[in-house]
């Protein structure tokens, strides 16, 4: 039985927070501990603040968030319609705090936001086209299950 | 003066624990942060708690400036203990913090972060750039240890 669920809501800063609700509750049925929890909540919590910040510069447009719990399996889907990313996601210089850099831009977290979703799921994609919007989907694996199933093949 | 400080911020800055106001400011609504300030010697404490994301960061921002300005506090001491979340935006809230500070030529640190959000601070890399002390007692000690 497909355990799927999709929340649409507008692209307010407040609604960041029903986003990693959602999330946390598919994790928790896809099995994660609670540290894989946390870490799917950030990774939610940095992709719908894009699409809250950086998507609908004129106003406020729809966020789109798939989560899709499995055994031991989580696939997240955050689409919105906005103008898209100008710059891939790989473009986008990560700040590196280790080296005294602290950033000058704005918004401030910019960049670190793709370090913590890259880091903390297994699979990070995005898709974008100016003027069309901006898809980010991403799969996480539970620690579990992954060494079960190097423990099944070896 | 610092009685009367104690005083004004308990009125402005701690609101009863169950009023999550949402407010409105620049088209963007967003909850009142939950903060206590005391300040210790030439130190100021911020306990902060709740959720430090997207929502809070514009409120969180403008309050900690206020009231680091306001206690003419020389060093910065943020504690995390009761904070329940904490992403990018708020991370970044916590930095732009750090480098005001540094320019007034104070120091900051973080206290007691919860082990849900060591993992985030880890890989941020803030752990090179401010101290993270286990205890406020702890923190304290050392920045007004310090000469400075």
């Amino acid at each position: 039985m497909n355990r799927r669920m999709e929340l649409r809501f507008a692209s307010l800063a407040e609604h960041v927070g029903l986003a990693r609700l959602a999330a946390a509750f598919a994790a928790a049925q896809a099995g994660f501990t609670a540290p894989e929890i946390e870490e799917v909540k950030v990774a939610v919590s940095e992709a719908v603040t894009n699409c809250v910040i950086h998507a609908y510069p004129d106003g406020v447009g729809e966020v789109r968030v798939e989560l899709v719990p499995g055994s031991g399996v989580l696939e997240v889907t955050i689409h919105d319609r906005g103008v898209g990313m100008r710059a891939t996601a790989d473009s986008v210089r990560p700040i590196d705090l280790s080296k005294g850099d602290t950033g000058t831009g704005e918004p401030e977290g910019m960049g670190l936001g793709f370090v913590f979703m890259r880091n903390f799921m297994d699979h990070v994609a995005v898709t974008s086209r100016p003027g069309h919007g901006t898809t980010v989907h991403m799969e996480k694996r539970a620690q579990r299950a992954a060494a079960t199933a190097a423990g099944s093949a070896g | 003066l610092s009685s009367d400080y104690q005083e004004n911020i308990q009125e402005v800055d701690n609101p009863p624990e169950n009023t999550r106001d949402v407010f409105r400011m620049g088209g963007i609504s967003m909850y009142e942060p939950r903060m206590e300030l005391s300040r210790h010697g030439r130190t100021l404490v911020i306990r902060l708690g709740g959720d430090l994301d997207v929502a809070m960061a514009p409120a969180l921002r403008d309050r900690i400036d206020e009231g680091w300005l306001r206690s003419g506090a020389a060093h910065l001491l943020l504690d995390l203990s009761q904070v329940t979340f904490l992403d990018s935006t708020g991370l970044g809230v916590i930095l732009g913090r750090y480098r005001r500070v540094q320019q007034m030529g104070g120091r900051m640190g973080l206290v007691a972060p919860p082990d849900d959000l060591v993992p985030t601070l880890r890989l941020s890399g803030i752990y090179q750039l401010m101290r993270v002390f286990a205890t406020e007692q702890e923190a304290l000690a050392a920045m007004e240890g310090v000469a400075g």
